[in-house]
This record gives structure tokens, sequence and C-alpha cells, in this order.
């Protein structure tokens, strides 16, 4: 079984503003990564509206004008984190398929809640700023699309190949889908309102509604979180 | 006029104040959530003073909690109304598209960790409660059955969410009832 071929990379870049140091030393990079690493700390504890550079910088232990250095304000440094998140999803949660084109979603739903809770501050500073009509509202749904049209790509295939019932709107499955992992992550690993659900627990449930194969074997096309597909040998 | 009649015809008008307000902020709360809706905004539309509004409400927050109570009550209605699951999820849909406002300002306020999240939760609880029932038990464990009502109500929650914030277009609640209803039924897959 040939899958057609679906590659996409991440669609966040992140690089310096024009006007800002690019972090070329070894010394610019170590900067550079204490201020986001502050900047996810203080973004955790406080939210994203409530914090000013001021105390990003204050949490590195540099000056201001060292994080203007390389950042034009905090929407930027906050901006290079959404990247580093879409980058982890992407090398990190791939869904794949076995030789008959049935998603095994079990290691890559636990392998996604792993990636949530180590960017937890990212995605909660995110989730504040999802006003409608934000910038950041923007990137979010760009992102969920990729994901969508990857899930939707992987439905279609499945009809065409009568392993998924043809009357389902391939469409809505994979914003269903797109829902079935965002929501849940943020209600348990964000909000904290289900002690009583684990990873494990949620897992199963996710094979149950996507009724996985546990079947092992080659993948031919993998689908993640990180809103892209590609073909591998297999 | 006797007292009680005008006590009758007052109380009447308290009402018509009560409606009016609660509407405007609806209204306003749809369009520009929770801290970008003014209060003046409000009375204006409702054609109120603001001292009359504070005979009748402590502020913009007793509007919302008012608010949430109705969208509560219905939605408990909507998803008690039948056996099948599918009806269910076709209800919540419906409930939600009623109440934009509640709906926006409720994600806003407890996206910044307020108050309300609590009584966003202990609803969500209820809404669970309702819909365990309904997810068919054959293969599953009762946890499971659990685990599967909460992951739809947050499904459903996130989908509704995202019409209303014109990520997505429209669709027939029926057809989202009866997906979600096929795959909890069927899974993905044929076998």
């Amino acid at each position: 079984m040939t899958h057609p071929p679906i590659g996409v990379g991440p669609i966040l870049e992140w690089s310096p503003h024009p006007s800002r140091a690019a972090a070329t030393s070894a010394r610019g990079r170590r900067t550079r990564e204490a201020i986001l690493a502050a900047a996810l700390r203080v973004f955790g504890r406080k939210g994203f509206a409530d914090i000013a550079v001021a105390d990003i910088a204050d949490e590195a232990g540099i000056a201001s004008g060292t994080v203007y250095r390389y950042f034009v304000d905090k929407a930027d440094i906050f901006r290079s984190l959404l990247a580093s998140v879409e980058q982890e999803l992407y090398s990190q949660t791939l869904i794949p398929t076995d030789h008959d084109g049935h998603l095994l979603v079990h290691d890559a739903v636990v392998a996604y809640f792993r990636v949530y809770r180590r960017n937890a501050s990212t995605y909660r500073a995110w989730r504040e700023l999802l006003e409608p009509g934000s910038e950041f509202e923007h990137t979010w749904v760009a992102m969920h699309q990729r994901f969508q049209d990857g899930i939707r790509t992987v439905v279609q295939y499945g009809q065409r190949h009568e392993i998924i019932a043809r009357e389902l709107d391939a469409r809505l499955v994979s914003e269903l889908v797109v829902a079935m992992f965002d929501q849940p992550a943020y209600t348990r690993l964000d909000l904290r309102w289900d002690p009583e659900v684990d990873d494990e627990d949620m897992a199963q449930a996710f094979s149950t509604l996507l009724r996985a194969s546990v079947a092992q074997g080659a993948a031919s096309v993998r689908v993640g979180p990180g809103g892209h597909a590609q073909r591998s040998s297999g | 006029m006797t007292s009680s009649v005008l006590r009758a015809a007052s109380n009447g008008a308290a009402r018509d104040t009560r409606e009016s307000l609660l509407l405007a902020a609806a209204e306003r709360f749809a369009t520009a959530g929770f801290a970008g809706t003014r209060l003046a905004d409000v009375t204006a539309d409702a054609r109120v003073t603001i001292g009359a509004f504070y005979r009748h409400f402590s502020g913009k927050g007793d509007l919302l909690t008012l608010l949430f109570q109705r969208l509560s009550d219905d939605m408990s209605a909507a998803l008690s109304a039948s056996d099948r699951l599918e009806v269910a999820c076709q209800n919540f849909i419906v409930v939600y598209r009623r109440h934009p406002g509640v709906v926006r300002a409720m994600a806003e306020l407890t996206r910044a960790g307020t108050e309300f999240a609590e009584l966003r939760r202990s609803q969500r609880e209820e809404w669970v409660r309702v819909v365990e029932r309904l997810v068919p038990g054959e293969a599953v464990t009762p946890k499971q059955q659990h685990v599967i009502a909460k992951l739809i109500i947050d499904m459903l929650d996130y989908y509704c969410y995202g019409e209303l914030a014109k990520w997505r277009k429209r669709r027939s609640p029926q057809l989202v009832g009866d997906t979600i209803g096929h795959l909890v039924r069927h899974g993905l897959y044929q076998r």
C-alpha cells in the first residue's frame, strides 16, 4: 500500500527581528537560552499580561538592555517559545499508521501529553492570549489547521481504501480529533480539573474512539499534533 | 390605585429592567468579551441608568453569573432530553449557540484563572455525569465510560468555541452528534 506524499514542515519560524542581534556566538546563544528559560518560568507563574520584559530580565539575572539586544518585546520572546513548542511537537508526536493504514494512537497520545507538560507555561500563556482577533489566535488556528489537514488526508485515504466508512465527513472527523487532543489536555494538565484521569486512561479512550489497530507494522504515513504528515519508507 | 397594584406594576417594571440588562450584557459579551464590555455600554443599550443597574446587580460579574445559570439550566435539560448520545451531543451544540456571550466570557475568565473557572468546572462535572450514562457500556469499563464522557464534553466545548470564534463555519448539530456517536459506537475504522 502506498500513501500519497504529504510533507509539510513546521509553520512557525522564529528568527530575530532585523533590528536585533542574532545569537551566533556561543555566549550569545547561552544568553538567548537563558532569556527563554526565564520567560518560561515567569509566564508559568504569572501568565502573559501581567509581566514586563524587566521581570524576565530579573529572572534571568541580566539587565533589560541585554534582553532587548535579542528581542523586540515580550511578544517577540513568546513567539520564539511558540516556535520551539511546535518544533518539539513535530519531532515527538508523530502518529504512525500500521501497514493497513490504521492510526496507532496510543504512544503518540502519551508523547503529546509529555510535550504538553514540558511546555505547560507556553500553552497556558498562549491560551490566555487567545482573544478573538489577536495575533496569537491566528497562530493557534494556523497550527491546528495543519494538524487537521493531516488527519483529514489520512481519513480520506482510509475511505478510498474502504477501511473507514465513506459516509463520514472527513473534515468534520479531523476537526473532532483536533478537539480531542486539545481541550482535554487543557482541562486536565493546565486547569487540573480531572485528577482521577491519567495519561493511560486518556490514551485508551483515544484508542477506543479512533479504534486503532493493535497490530504492529511498518509505518507508511505519519501524522501528528505538530501539524504535519510525512511519508516514510516501509 | 391600591398599593398592591402599584407594587405589581413596579415589580413588572423591575423585571423588565433586569431582563433588558441581562440581554444587553449577553450581546456585548458575545462581541467584545468580558473585559472588553463596559458597564456604561450595557446600561446604555438597555436604556437604564447606572443607579438603576446597581439596584439589581452588583457588577458585570453578577450579570455573567446569572447568564451562566441560564446556560446551565438550558444545558441540563438538553442533555437529559434523550437517551441517545447522538441527540445529547446535538443538543449541546444548540444550547451553546443560544448563549454565545456566556460561552465567550466564561472561556475568557477561565483562561484568566478567576473564580468563574470553578463555576465552569462544577457545571462540567454535572454534564459529564449525565453524558456518562449515554456512553454504550458493553465494551468499556465504567471508568472508561467516565473518561469518554469527559472527552466528549471537552470535544464539544472546543468545537463550539471554534465555531463561535469563526475558526470554521457552522455545521448541522445533528451531523456532528451523529459523527461523535459513530466514533463512540464503531470507532473510526471498519472491521
